[in-house]
């Protein structure tokens, strides 16, 4: 079902404040305003797709919008462009100077603007609702009619002809559908009925009362009922240059309520004393295991997972579970994390985790002091090379 | 990679627009912090790995961000135990104050050695910072020297195979 222009309107204001709320948005649009639903933009096939919203500085355009009519795209805010005007009465005055040079005799009573390759665009030429001409915006080549092919859906040549929506598999056209309805939910909130502005700024969504679910944020706690208790979780810096694996096993063993000092752990983990410290070789990574699970009188049964993932820490952080984290040369542990459900299209969502890092190292003299806490920790930049969860036995 | 003072001064501006931003630093960081000069974090070879840029809050340091040269965060790290407090935050002048951490590996430099120039720098692994040296003998021998937390210690095999590194 199509979105009517005032929605669309409604939707480009509020995807476009939230992600300047973000700081995802660039400074220069800041202020700028939506005046209107823009154009409207066709598949191929005639169904409406999305509408192409002019960001404006008073009267001149300084950007512009993609903002999706059709629920199977998944997102309503699909592209934002900045530096680049939106001008539709100029560019219909271009395209019809460049149809004339091609035909002459043209006769055309319509004219719309067609995402004839996602998203590229062209301007189509009508007469009586049949296309007469089709030309690509800027290049004004003609765009040939669509072709019979074998290729693979969503696999077309380099200037072709297709639809998106009718190449679409039907399974992610309801994955798309169901996502862009919740969006829909979240912005039908009655507390952003407030919101009447047409400015973009950051300011729009620090209103009293309103929160928006923007940021998924999650740490360890006391208990899994997160309203009766603080986030729960202690730094321990490494009493050597070389105890990473020692600081980060006593952390994740001290939140169990099991407090063994540094040294002992070394002892345990084979890695020396205060005065002849030394790391944890590559090949035996399973001791940490090991320890943990005879530490514990097996009260904790510790996996390694190799090559953890974004929902490894995610899942282990839900369950109230800290984890040891190795990455190359290093050893620390998570305790949280937080994840940005906005994003500029086409880049990735900011995903963090909460690291109690043992690093920089203090001494065993002073076993206080050291570590830092690294809140937030990109995941997109590191290599996640194992992971150890811990999970409590119930009898 | 060289670096400039417009390459600092721009590591700065974004790591302001990152501490108002709110979603890292305590209320106490965000309302009292000051935002120091931008320092490059260099390869142990001497290429540009990141910059470090450091947060004070009355003499001490409380965090600080590590961006990557095209400004992508890395992370934001704090020394503090509590949100609402300094405890545990080290004084500034251990992570800032160039000829405290010159003495401090003094302690370790044989009498024939000489100090080069102090750069910062890690250990194995881009998380484990220090700040670094290469020291000289009158044969030319060279090793490195590393300052980090209370830590002075000797560069190491970078290709040994263990997680902490190998001991020291």
């Amino acid at each position: 079902m199509a979105l009517k222009p005032e929605q669309i309107t409604r939707l480009a204001i509020l995807e476009l404040n939230a992600l300047a709320l973000t700081r995802v948005l660039p400074a220069s649009l800041e202020k700028a305003k939506i005046a209107d639903a823009g154009t409207p933009v066709y598949d191929p096939n005639g169904t409406l797709l999305f509408h192409r919203v002019p960001i404006m500085r008073g009267r001149v355009s300084i950007g512009y919008a993609d903002i999706s009519a059709q629920e199977a795209l998944g997102e309503p805010l699909l592209a934002v462009s900045t530096g680049q005007a939106w001008n539709e009465k100029a560019i219909v005055r271009e395209a019809t100077t460049a149809a004339r040079r091609i035909q002459r005799a043209l006769v055309f009573d319509d004219i719309r603007f067609v995402a004839y390759s996602f998203p590229k665009i062209a301007v189509q030429f009508l007469n009586r609702g049949e296309e007469v001409l089709l030309l690509e915006w800027r290049t004004w080549a003609v765009v040939p009619p669509a072709v019979r092919s074998e290729r693979n859906p969503l696999e077309p040549g380099h200037f072709e002809r297709w639809s998106l929506l009718d190449e679409m598999p039907a399974a992610d056209k309801r994955r798309k559908t169901t996502e862009f309805k919740k969006r829909l939910e979240v912005w039908a909130s009655p507390v952003l009925e407030a919101i009447t502005t047409d400015l973009i700024t950051e300011a729009t969504f620090k209103l009293p009362g309103v929160l928006l679910p923007l940021v998924e944020t999650r740490e360890v706690r006391y208990s899994a009922r997160t309203a009766d208790h603080a986030p729960c979780y202690e730094l321990r810096g490494q009493q050597t240059g070389v105890w990473c694996v020692a600081a980060s096993t006593e952390m994740l063993l001290n939140f169990y309520r099991y407090h063994y000092d540094q040294p002992r752990l070394a002892q345990e983990l084979g890695l020396g004393t205060c005065d002849h410290p030394n790391g944890l070789p590559y090949s035996q990574v399973n001791k940490v295991v090991t320890v943990i699970e005879k530490l514990s009188s097996n009260t904790l049964d510790a996996t390694l997972i190799a090559n953890p993932g974004w929902t490894t820490f995610r899942d282990e952080i839900r369950a109230n579970r800290p984890l040891i984290s190795f990455i190359p040369g290093h050893s620390r542990t998570v305790a949280g994390y937080t994840s940005h459900r906005l994003a500029l299209p086409g880049e990735l969502p900011f995903k963090g985790l909460l690291v109690y890092d043992p690093w920089p190292p203090t001494d065993c003299e002073h076993p206080e002091d050291g570590g830092v806490i690294t809140r937030w920790e990109n995941f997109a930049t590191q290599t996640y090379q194992y992971a150890y969860s811990a999970v409590l036995k119930h009898v | 990679m060289p670096v400039s003072s417009n390459d600092s001064r721009a590591v700065g501006r974004r790591a302001r627009a990152l501490l108002a931003g709110g979603d890292c630093a305590s209320p106490l960081v965000r309302a009292a912090g000051q935002v120091g000069e931008a320092v490059p974090v260099l390869h142990p070879d001497g290429g540009l790995h990141s910059w470090f840029v450091p947060i004070t809050v009355d003499g001490r340091i409380v965090g600080f961000f590590q961006l990557l040269p095209d400004h992508t965060l890395l992370r934001y790290s704090t020394f503090q135990r509590h949100e609402d407090t300094l405890d545990g935050c080290p004084p500034a002048a251990s992570w800032l104050d160039r000829e405290a951490i010159l003495s401090r590996l003094h302690e370790k430099k044989r009498p024939d050695e000489t100090v080069g120039p102090l750069f910062l720098s890690y250990d194995r692994t881009p998380e484990r910072l220090a700040w670094a040296a290469v020291l000289t003998t009158a044969r030319g021998a060279t090793r490195t020297l590393y300052v980090s937390g209370r830590a002075v210690w000797e560069a190491t095999d970078r290709t040994d195979d263990s997680f902490g590194g190998p001991g020291h």
